[in-house]
């Protein structure tokens, strides 16, 4: 990336730097706020219990699944060259919050705890491929999200088919959870679980920004100027899976973060493909903190679930964007 | 470097493009690929890029099969400059002509001096450096034309293959693209232009090669080539080629029925 | 469909002159609560059909007596093949199903939601005579107050907290019947002190700032393996088991407003013996 300073002024360094301060306040602010306000409640040891095994684990979670969603949207949207791109659109978290429900219904998670993000890596994967498969990579806007809307209601039919089979009285409380997301009472297990592909995801994808800006140009110009595109796409599809994947696990599915944050950030970046990738990492690490900080505080009156929140933010965001899209495709 | 190909036969969406095409172009001259639309000049600009691979026969850079150059060293040697001018993201102009240094750049690395330096030598060159902090979607048609070649021009190839660089710009503008490709040719970069105005072929490139259904009709210097039995089969026209003021012109008269 | 049109007019003509008869032959019961009080009241050969979680071990306190019984999904068409000439339904979710029942003359009864001891011994009451058994009814509201009386709990400024911790974060909310029990086995419920979410839920963080000095949990089974169980299973909540006291009393028992919540009572009060004991 080049580093001289943006239309904005801001250099790179500047900028990437802002966002991480901005996100370890988050997080510390995240680490100090819990329903009943700010600060810790309950004495000595029930402090150190709730701190560690309740607000860390929320912090953690929240931080580690915003800037997967953040970073992938940036990733997805950068390949495909679709600025309507992001995994909750696109049908990827749908196909990650499946994965997940079949590897819990089918036991195999009690089996083997590592099989609940191996599902819901699986389950992305799968997803990916299928909406690649059907929008094709020379599909337009339209395409992709018509692709993404078949992937997205079939995985969710089937999860739906999935939790009825398993005579689960509590079907459409967890369906909730799947597709509306919450990360509320996690604990350090989930943690553990999902770090490790999450950040392995986070890593793949931060390396694809020499291959992005490259394919502003095209594919073809990209491949001249000595990009494999298709190990770009090997890579964005590993990636996603990893991150989205393991993300959805264990929250559930949580939307538009992914399309918000790239879209935000992208003046900002100088439309740059690969400066847009940390930062929208950071920013949706930023974005999904203080929006569950916001539910927090505002539990008494209200029992929304994070999906909700950034959906409530989000899908007006997606439909100015269809307009704007549509008024730039119309002659 | 010498780029060349030699027998391609390429097949797309089953139909076949190339069908044994044999073509040498040498360092030092700039060489052009003339033929009707559909004629498989794109396709052939492709090949000879390592972009699409042939079913038979073989594309050679610098003696040795274009299959068997590495990725990076390939980009380093050879640019390639398409026909759409696509760029999907709203980069400034520098930004766009700065991804021509990325083969230069490993991965992590900032802009080295010598990257800088090629970045402005481009834009000068391609009289674009007053645009240097646009946005590219600002741009007109022929700006952005010009600035998309001042990205492969950045990248410092020994070979550049263009397909219709020129199209669309204004007569001022296709006059000083060409000095600067017939000048890198001069400096001895091998370039290769696909183009359809003949008398802008004519006038600046020392070989053209015409090219029809699949074959090389005909290739060498442009009286050669542009002769009116060679135009009337490859293009169904009737033609003058004329000399004015000492400027070679083409002018096509008349469809053959 | 003809059979359909065939109890229908069958209906028609002898609903209403089936409450003339002695007791109704062929009892349907729409409704878990009711289906339990049915059972224990009615000899198996006058119940035509029952609900599905009459036998379920998850939410039926005699789920082995609901074993064998027909069972009716609940909608018009299902119920009228069995040619009832009592029909229990509950007072929730099926309103549309008992309407249409009663234009069609046949004979519902709704036994109401009980919510404190009074209403236990009403919805005894009210099943006992539809089905013709008002002195079993008495003699099981009568062996429910000796169980109660048995129990011997005077109430007490200094009676331990208590809160029943559901799935997904779920407390024993005042007004309910869990709130009753509790209050009836002596505790006093700490929900109330919690500052709890809309839908009645505490989050852990407060449960574990100040919790309990009992936590009551409802025994959760294999399919609460799942996601909405994950509160459940969180380790702050194993520690405070560990540093509390805690007990589960299975769920079966104060789903319904039935006598089997003496069982439930019961157990509290030991367990709150337990802690008086302790605290001495």
């Amino acid at each position: 990336m080049t580093t001289g300073p943006m239309r904005t002024g801001v250099t790179p360094l500047l900028l990437v730097g802002g966002l991480a301060v901005a996100a370890l306040a988050a997080f510390a602010a995240s680490l100090a706020i819990g329903p009943s306000g700010f600060g810790l409640s309950g004495a000595g040891d029930a402090a150190g219990l709730i701190f560690w095994e309740i607000r860390v684990p929320r912090a953690v979670l929240g931080a580690l699944v915003g800037a997967a969603l953040g970073l992938s949207g940036a990733a997805l949207q950068g390949y495909l060259r679709n600025p309507l791109a992001e995994p909750g659109l696109v049908g990827i978290s749908g196909g990650a919050a499946l994965g997940a429900v079949l590897a819990i219904h089918l036991g195999l998670s009690q089996a083997f705890a590592l099989a609940l993000p191996l599902g819901g890596l699986i389950g992305a994967a799968i997803a990916m491929l299928a909406v690649v498969a059907l929008a094709g990579a020379h599909g337009g806007p339209v395409t992709l999200i018509l692709a993404g809307l078949a992937v997205s209601g079939i995985a969710t039919a089937l999860t739906w088919l999935a939790l009825n089979l398993s005579r689960n009285p509590f079907a459409s409380v967890e369906i909730v959870f799947w597709l509306m997301g919450s990360l509320a009472d996690r604990s350090l297990t989930q943690v553990w679980l999902a770090a490790p592909p999450i950040l392995a995801g986070l890593a793949v994808l931060l390396f694809l920004g020499r291959a992005l800006d490259a394919l502003t140009l095209g594919e073809d110009a990209a491949r001249s100027l000595g990009i494999d595109v298709a190990r770009t796409r090997l890579a964005l599809v590993a990636g996603t899976a990893l991150a989205v994947g393991a993300a959805t696990s264990v929250t559930g599915a949580i939307g538009f973060v992914g399309l918000l944050v790239p879209h935000v950030l992208r003046p900002i970046v100088g439309h740059r493909p690969s400066l847009l990738l940390p930062a929208s990492a950071l920013a949706g690490a930023i974005f999904l903190l203080v929006a569950d900080i916001g539910l927090r505080l505002a539990s008494p009156w209200t029992d929304l679930r994070i999906g909700v929140l950034t959906a409530l933010i989000g899908a007006p965001f997606f439909v100015w964007l269809v307009l704007k899209t549509r008024a730039e495709l119309a002659p | 470097m010498r780029i060349e190909a030699r027998g391609l036969r390429v097949s797309l969406k089953g139909r076949e493009v190339l069908r044994g095409l044999d073509l040498a172009a040498e360092p030092g001259r700039l060489t052009a690929i003339i033929g009707r639309n559909g004629a498989g000049k794109t396709t052939l600009i492709k090949v000879l890029a390592g972009l699409v691979a042939p079913r038979a026969g073989a594309a050679l850079l610098d003696g040795a099969d274009i299959g068997t150059w590495q990725r990076e060293p390939l980009a380093r040697a050879l640019a390639y400059l398409p026909q759409e001018r696509l760029v999907h993201w709203a980069l400034t102009v520098r930004a766009v002509v700065a991804l021509g240094r990325l083969p230069y750049r490993p991965f992590g690395a900032g802009e080295s001096e010598a990257d800088r330096a090629a970045i402005d030598a481009a834009l000068a060159a391609m009289d674009a450096a007053h645009l240097a902090d646009r946005p590219v979607p600002e741009l007109s048609g022929g700006e952005r034309a010009r600035v998309l070649v001042a990205r492969a021009l950045a990248q410092e190839p020994r070979v550049l293959l263009a397909d219709e660089p020129a199209a669309g710009l204004d007569p001022a503008h296709q006059l000083t693209l060409f000095h600067h490709l017939a000048a890198l040719a001069a400096a001895g970069r091998t370039v290769v232009v696909a183009l359809h105005d003949l008398s802008l072929a004519a006038r600046f490139c020392h070989t053209i090669a015409l090219v029809h259904e699949g074959r090389t009709l005909a290739a060498g210097a442009p009286p050669e080539v542009l002769s009116a039995e060679h135009l009337a089969s490859a293009y169904g026209i009737t033609a003058r080629y004329q000399s004015i003021e000492g400027v070679p012109v083409v002018l096509p008269l008349d469809v053959l029925p | 469909m003809a059979a359909a049109l065939g109890a229908c007019s069958w209906l028609l003509a002898h609903g209403a002159t089936a409450q003339a008869d002695a007791k109704p032959a062929r009892i349907v019961s729409l409704d878990l609560c009711a289906d339990q009080l049915l059972i224990e009241l009615v000899e198996r050969g006058r119940i035509a059909a029952v609900t599905h979680l009459a036998a379920d071990p998850e939410v039926s306190a005699i789920w082995e007596k609901g074993k064998g019984i027909p069972i009716t999904r609940g909608n018009a068409e299902d119920v009228l093949r069995y040619k009832p000439d009592l029909i229990l339904a509950g007072p929730f979710g099926v309103a549309q199903t008992v309407s249409l029942l009663r234009r069609l003359q046949a004979n519902v009864v709704v036994v109401p939601l009980a919510s404190d001891l009074e209403g236990v011994r009403t919805a005894v009451r009210i099943v006992a005579t539809a089905v013709g058994e008002k002195a079993r009814g008495e003699a099981m509201i009568d062996a429910f107050d000796r169980r109660l009386a048995s129990i011997a709990v005077a109430a007490q400024a200094s009676a331990p907290s208590a809160v029943v911790y559901q799935v997904g974060g779920a407390v024993s909310v005042a007004g309910n019947l869990a709130d009753v029990v509790l209050a009836a086995a002596g505790f006093r419920n700490k929900a109330a002190e919690y500052r709890l979410t809309r839908g009645g839920q505490v989050p852990l963080e407060l449960l574990a700032a100040s919790p309990p000095d009992l936590i009551v949990l409802t025994s959760m089974a294999d399919e609460y393996r799942t996601v909405v169980g994950d509160n459940l299973r969180h380790p702050v909540l194993g520690r405070l088991r560990q540093q509390r006291a805690s007990i589960d009393v299975p769920w079966r028992l104060w789903q319904c407003g039935t006598p089997h919540i003496a069982a439930a009572i019961a157990r509290l009060a030991e367990a709150r013996a337990g802690i008086e004991a302790q605290r001495r």
